[in-house]
């Protein structure tokens, strides 16, 4: 074992007084007894009391300060007994006080408080397990926003509010709408993933919007209006002269809105140049287009 | 294991008037039938406490029930303490993992 004066931290000079008092002053901090469950304390305490065994027998003391002995044959005495015994539970129940289980949830002390059983202040508890939901919206709805009903596995339904510009696989929480909690905790929450419906006009790019519209070709070539649908139904949308087919133009905030302050996205038109169906095309059309391949061909 | 008056006070190596006080007091509550006590492991162990104490650790009288009364509510939250964790690993998860959760950050903090 180490040199036990510096175990104890005194001088090979110490009186056997100074040698007892730096033991119990060590002693005190490191006991086992007063130190449940530290097994570091209660191996430096193991070690103190060795050295002051050691040293308080006056023979071995000499001996070793004349170098006759080394501190090797100091036992390490075990100790912290009775904490070992005290710890077991039912068996040093008499002595223990103060936290009885059958207090803990009746209110009076830190468990009660934790648990919130009868001091209501802020209580974590146990929070109840959160619950997955899927719900299939359609595209206009998630875009623009919606109240859906939900039946959840409660049985509960209840009215699930979709805000403007959802996006497919977005999760809702509905708070407090999962399992139950236990013990006074809060419940779980509710996620409902939405899965957004495919739109047979409209494509959708963040908050933008895409679609294709046919234009006629006298349109396309002089210029028009012709009627776009959007989101908020049909607007009409100038085609400049000489528009070819896949131009691409911008109806600006007729998008998605997001955001606070009701921002929104933009809907790109790609122009289709549509011919006249067949037998409506006007003889004159045609004329026109045989003078113009003539004029080419020069 | 049990051990009568006389065990103690040998295996103690304490008077008997000593002993006879601290069971007056309170400190120590050997079950009795009749004349007779019977001191179990944790009586003999509490026994030894309170000479280490008094002894060693040089604590007053006075002081000796205060530092039992505190070991003794030591003790008891240490049992408790126990039986929560063991109750918390009942828990199915998300609770227990949370429970963790919390533990490591006032380890932490």
């Amino acid at each position: 074992m180490k040199d036990p004066y510096q175990v104890l931290g005194v001088a090979k000079t110490a009186s056997a007084d100074d040698i007892k008092k730096a033991y119990r002053k060590l002693a005190k901090t490191l006991h086992p007894d007063l130190n449940p469950g530290n097994a570091k304390k209660a191996e430096q305490f193991s070690e103190v009391s060795a050295a002051y065994d050691f040293l308080s027998d006056a023979d071995k003391r000499a001996r070793y300060d004349r170098g006759e002995i080394d501190a090797s044959g100091a036992e390490m005495r075990g100790r912290g007994n009775y904490w070992s015994q005290a710890g077991k539970g039912d068996a040093g129940k008499k002595y223990q006080s103060g936290f009885k289980m059958d207090d803990m949830f009746s209110g009076d002390d830190i468990f009660s408080e934790l648990f919130g059983s009868r001091r209501g202040r802020a209580a974590p508890g146990f929070q109840g397990a959160d619950v997955n939901y899927k719900l299939s919206v359609g595209f206009r709805e998630a875009a623009l926003g919606a109240k859906k009903n939900v039946r959840l596995a409660s049985g509960k339904t209840l009215d699930l509010s979709i805000p403007p510009g959802t996006g497919d696989g977005q999760k809702l929480r509905l708070k407090g709408q999962g399992q139950p909690g236990e013990r006074g905790g809060p419940a779980g929450d509710a996620f409902v993933e939405i899965k957004v419906e495919a739109d047979p006009l409209f494509t959708r790019k963040d908050n933008d919007i895409h679609s294709e519209v046919k234009v006629p070709l006298r349109d396309a070539v002089l210029g028009g209006s012709i009627a776009v649908e959007t989101l908020n139904g049909s607007v009409s949308m100038k085609v400049p002269k000489g528009a070819n087919s896949g131009t691409t133009l911008r109806l600006k905030g007729k998008g998605v809105p997001h955001g606070r302050k009701g921002e929104r996205g933009d809907h790109f038109v790609r122009l289709l140049v549509s011919l006249p169906a067949p037998g409506d095309s006007d003889e004159s059309l045609r004329r026109v287009l045989e003078d113009w391949a003539k004029q080419a061909a020069k | 294991m049990t051990l009568s008056f006389d065990d103690m006070l040998a295996q103690a190596q304490i008077e008997r008037h000593v002993l006879a006080a601290w069971i007056e007091e309170g400190w120590v509550a050997p079950a009795r039938d009749g004349d007779a006590y019977s001191f179990d492991d944790v009586d003999a162990a509490r026994v030894g406490f309170i000479v280490e104490l008094t002894r060693e650790l040089a604590i007053g009288e006075e002081a000796v029930p205060v530092v039992l009364g505190l070991v003794d509510q030591l003790n008891a939250l240490h049992v408790t303490m126990r039986k929560v964790l063991e109750a918390a690993q009942e828990l199915p998860e998300p609770g227990r993992g949370r429970i963790a959760a919390l533990l490591a950050g006032l380890d932490q903090g």
